[in-house]
């Protein structure tokens, strides 16, 4: 059983929270480019 | 297929089976058979998360949907990267500090056995029943196309999976996803490469995506609010989410994935990728889909995509009705070819919208009157739920793509469905034996007694789910029951786990009968005709509230610290 300290081997794991907000800038990109040639063929 | 596309098709599947058993290591104890030790990099579990989730229906039915409707099916996946997101900072840190090897062992701690005992037991009945589906639906396709008996075909596609994953565990089904993951992405490069190559020249890429974007194939987003409409912007980023929650959270079949990494971090890490990487996979899928559409604009295509029933309606008694509608389909198929180039060319040269009209009023007239030819087969064979839009790609590839590559192809959609059935049959028998044998009959046992035990639910499961393909395939309709089956579990699933960790007061009692109020409310809720995105949603939901009200009046409360794991 834990606590909801963080262990060690989290603490020495690089940091991971800019791919949280990366993940939704790529999806934002993704869209905006799937919508861009939608219109660029039309 | 040519005797050299069958030497590749065997030899890769050879290949495939040998090289997952030799990478194989510490096979002998319970952690290794498992969870590989957790010693999975993080590229290696997430390829195998992508994977398990791609299945032979995505190659085959995916690409048919992009042919038909284009981009409009890749809305589903809108709410995946959110949902990875949230199982990232959530559900896969408690999982993997509570050190389990299945999602449900977690609610015993949390909650009950019981909890854990009916969460288990739905997931092996709708897991079961899909494995079997995911062997039937490409069987039934796969037969026809590459001449072979459904029997035959769906033991081509079920056996090498149970004899790796018996024999070789879940690293046998990690690394065997890998190279199946690198196949599958190089042959759909290769095949998107070669339909560009096979356009007219004056028309190219450009020409054929405009005429795709005519026919509206590919707008990506539909912000219709219908609740019964299943593709909208809304139901993908809502529905979609809670369903993505639901299959990459509770569903063991892809908790084991990434329990298999090497650390937290990797855990996290291997579900990102899919966060990443899954939009734009759909959309290389669906992308072929429209691809082939703009080939067969130019290249005649046959009025029905599955030979044999053409062939079987040719013999029977509406012969001339199907060859008076071939008439009428080969005169609407030089007809649209030539509003197309005039479509095209006037786009390209920028000189307006010449020929759009006539372009579309012989597309819709070849619908039709493909409608009209499905309508005469389904009449003849007495398969009312035949899809030609399945047999598009497949026959493309048979039909146009030389030899060698139609052999590489054919295995990349066999594999598809094997490693999903493998990773499937893996997690069902994690269940069986941690949540059922393990917990109720044989709680103290060696390690070679319970890997011994683990390889015969692998192998039962392999049985199980063969006869459920075979009795799938002749009865079409259960298709549709199993898919319809599996939503009413997912959400209400998800919702145990969002009281486990969203709500520190709720007991068993709450998410136990919280759960049973779920199905029950999404039973109900199914007969409205609302889409089955939106199912999911309404079980999470259910469970929720009702499990949150009867914890705060029956049965005593937990202590906080019993709350957390």
């Amino acid at each position: 059983m834990r606590t909801n300290e963080p262990d060690l081997e989290e603490r020495d794991a690089p940091p991971i929270r800019h791919h949280y907000v990366l993940v939704f800038v790529v999806q934002a990109l993704t869209l905006a480019t799937l919508w861009f040639v939608s219109r660029l063929f039309l | 297929m040519h005797y050299i596309d069958w030497i590749i098709l065997v030899g890769v599947m050879a290949w495939i089976v040998w090289d997952g058993l030799r990478r194989t290591k510490d096979r002998e104890h319970l952690e290794g058979y498992f969870l590989a030790n957790r010693s999975i990099p993080w590229w290696a579990a997430g390829l195998s998360v992508m994977a398990t989730q791609l299945s032979a229906i995505t190659m085959i039915g995916t690409t048919g949907q992009g042919y038909t409707d284009g981009m409009r099916l890749i809305q589903l996946y809108y709410g995946l990267p959110l949902a990875m997101v949230i199982l990232s900072v959530t559900l896969v840190p408690f999982f993997y500090r509570a050190r389990v090897y299945t999602a449900y062992e977690y609610l015993e701690r949390r909650f009950d056995p019981k909890t854990r005992s009916l969460t288990s037991l739905l997931f092996l009945l709708q897991r079961g029943m899909s494995c079997g589906v995911i062997i039937s639906a490409p069987a039934v396709v796969m037969s026809i196309i590459l001449g072979l008996d459904v029997t035959a075909t769906a033991f081509l596609i079920g056996l090498p999976a149970i004899v790796y994953t018996v024999f070789g565990g879940v690293q046998a089904v990690t690394w065997t996803d890998v190279k199946i993951m690198v196949l599958i992405i190089g042959g759909l490069l290769v095949t998107v490469l070669l339909l560009i190559l096979g356009l007219p020249d004056q028309i190219g890429f450009s020409g054929a995506m405009h005429l795709a974007g005519v026919t509206g194939r590919l707008k990506p987003i539909d912000f219709t609010w219908d609740p019964q409409q299943t593709y909208t912007f809304w139901s993908g980023l809502i529905g979609g989410t809670f369903l993505m929650l639901s299959y990459f959270g509770c569903d063991q079949s892809q908790v084991q994935r990434y329990l298999t990494a090497d650390s937290l971090h990797s855990a996290r890490h291997s579900l990102l990728m899919s966060a990443y990487w899954k939009i734009p996979l759909q959309v290389l899928v669906l992308l072929v889909g429209i691809l082939v559409y703009g080939f067969y604009v130019f290249t005649p295509p046959p009025m029905l995509f599955n030979a044999v029933h053409e062939r079987e309606v040719q013999q029977s008694a509406r012969a001339s009705d199907y060859a008076a509608l071939q008439g009428q389909f080969d005169t609407a198929v030089a007809a649209r070819r030539q509003a197309a180039e005039t479509t095209a060319t006037a786009w390209q040269r920028g000189t307006g919208r010449d020929g759009e009209v006539e372009f579309l009023a012989a597309d819709a007239e070849l619908k039709r009157i493909r409608g009209q030819a499905v309508a005469i087969v389904k009449g003849v064979s007495g398969d009312s739920n035949y899809n030609d839009v399945n047999y598009v790609f497949p026959t493309f590839l048979t039909t146009y793509l030389p030899v060698g590559l139609v052999g590489l192809m054919m295995v990349a959609i066999i594999l598809a469905a094997t490693d999903s059935i493998a990773a499937e049959l893996n997690s069902l028998s994690t269940a069986t034996v941690i949540d059922f044998y393990k917990r109720y009959w044989k709680v103290e046992a060696t390690d070679a007694h319970y890997l011994n035990v683990s390889k015969l639910a692998t192998a039962f499961w392999g049985l199980f789910a063969s006869i459920v393909a075979i009795w799938a395939s002749e009865l079409g309709s259960l298709i549709e029951v199993v898919n319809r089956f599996g939503s009413f579990f997912y959400g209400s699933i998800l919702g145990v786990f969002m009281l486990a960790i969203l709500w520190r007061r709720a007991n068993g009692t709450g998410a136990f009968v919280g759960l049973i109020v779920g199905l029950l409310t999404v039973l109900a809720v199914s007969t409205t005709g609302i889409s089955f995105l939106w199912l999911n949603l309404v079980g999470a939901v259910a469970v929720f509230l009702s499990g949150m009200i009867i914890s705060e009046f029956a049965g005593p409360r937990q202590p906080p610290s019993a709350a957390r794991v």
